[in-house]
């Protein structure tokens, strides 16, 4: 026998050795897997079924978007005291954050829901993208992200922070699903989105973190 | 082990395909027959990756939640234990990739960050370097030696799970073996025993 063949032969030995696994807890699997199935149930709306919506949301969101920048612009040219008046909403993001912070915060959040949107509606096999039109992009929002969630933006608010962290695993999966073009990769982008529930966080987050032409005049 | 036996590709694929639409017709004890013939052998593949009873278990629910939310898309073309290991391979994979993540970003001035593969303190030097190898190899070539040289499976299996070539596979095995024989080469003397 030869050298490499015997240490082929320990090597398998010692190896089932190792890690060797306890009986299967079979019952008690089971009856999280069927606690597991019972809250999906009554979960959301799948993200599939909700990408029909998105397309119209987007419009909706646009055309409400144009409302109230035309409204604040016209706020703005009257006097600026009714504006200096009224208190922000307490949200806990933007209070604590430096402006530069909140625009490159802002700025991001709305580019990765942007993002995460037409990925959805888009992949797989979308008809204007394909999967690796998806990588660049994921990368390029990657970096973003871990940079904003070591920045002073995210160091003292946990919300911001446990965001970021779940957007980073979501674009860190795209990444993966872009390479591989595997729809076992989706189902976690997917699984990544809906359970963190990351589009409606993302939204949220957005208002409470002024866009960039609100708080210009702070800069 | 007689459920698995029972559900068999190749001695039962009748009683399997019978089991599969019950169980997609919302029979709970089809469900469970189908749970019952191939939890374990997904379990014990998740515990030999992960080396930890919480992720393996944590792995082995997503794996089988998943199966039963698309088990009308399992359209018969494989045996449904390819399947569930194709899920179940995917689902240890990316659970391997999120421990790291985080374990790197907890620990970074960590050089190492194998998971699974503990080395444990009293074990033989072979013992130990041996763990360390494994928990060493990339998460595929890993997952390919485990499942081969561990936990018995076939080039033709792994390969469907995987979503490779079986000549991938066998190219995979050996890469792993190699990468251990050299890891291990420096320790002649523990190799008589």
């Amino acid at each position: 026998m030869k050298d490499d063949e015997r240490m082929d032969l320990r090597i398998h030995e010692l190896a089932r050795g190792l890690n060797v696994p306890p009986p299967t807890p079979r019952a008690e699997l089971w009856e999280r897997i069927q606690a597991e199935r019972a809250s999906r149930r009554q979960a959301v709306i799948p993200l599939r079924r909700r990408v029909r919506w998105v397309g119209w949301a987007v419009g909706l969101a646009a055309t409400l978007a144009l409302g109230v920048a035309l409204g604040r612009m016209s706020m703005r040219s009257e006097p600026a005291a009714p504006m200096a008046a009224v208190p922000e909403a307490a949200t806990g993001v933007e209070e604590s954050m430096p402006a530069a912070y909140r625009v490159a915060t802002a700025e991001h959040l709305g580019q990765v829901e942007t993002f995460l949107t037409v990925f959805s509606a888009e992949a797989p096999g979308g008809r204007r993208l394909t999967n690796a039109d998806f990588e660049m992009p994921a990368r390029q929002l990657l970096r973003r992200t871990r940079m904003l969630r070591e920045s002073p933006a995210a160091t003292n608010d946990v919300a911001l922070r446990a965001l970021l962290d779940d957007v980073e695993l979501v674009l860190l999966q795209i990444t993966a699903f872009a390479q591989v073009g595997d729809e076992r990769e989706l189902d976690f982008v997917e699984q990544g989105i809906t359970e963190r529930s990351v589009m409606l966080r993302l939204r949220s987050a957005l208002p409470s973190v002024p866009q960039r032409g609100t708080v210009g005049g702070s800069l | 082990m007689d459920a698995t036996r029972a559900l068999d590709p190749g001695s039962s694929v009748l009683g399997e395909r019978d089991l599969i639409a019950a169980a997609l017709a919302g029979d709970p004890a089809a469900e469970r027959q189908l749970y019952e013939a191939h939890v374990d052998r997904v379990y014990r593949l998740a515990y030999r990756m992960t080396g930890d009873d919480t992720l393996a278990q944590d792995c082995t629910q997503d794996t089988f939640v998943r199966v039963f939310d698309r088990l009308a898309e399992f359209r018969g073309e494989a045996a449904l234990s390819t399947w569930i290991h194709s899920v179940a391979t995917s689902v240890i994979l990316n659970a391997l990739r999120t421990v790291k993540r985080l374990r790197s970003r907890e620990m970074p001035e960590e050089a190492g960050l194998d998971v699974g593969h503990t080395p444990h303190d009293g074990a033989p030097l072979l013992r130990q370097r041996l763990e360390a190898a494994i928990g060493g190899l990339p998460d595929k070539l890993r997952m390919v030696f485990t499942m081969h040289d561990v936990e018995g499976y076939t080039h033709e299996e792994i390969g469907s799970a995987l979503g490779v070539p079986v000549g991938t596979s066998k190219a995979q095995l050996f890469r792993a073996r190699a990468r251990l024989r050299e890891a291990l080469a420096g320790l002649a003397g523990e190799w008589a025993v």
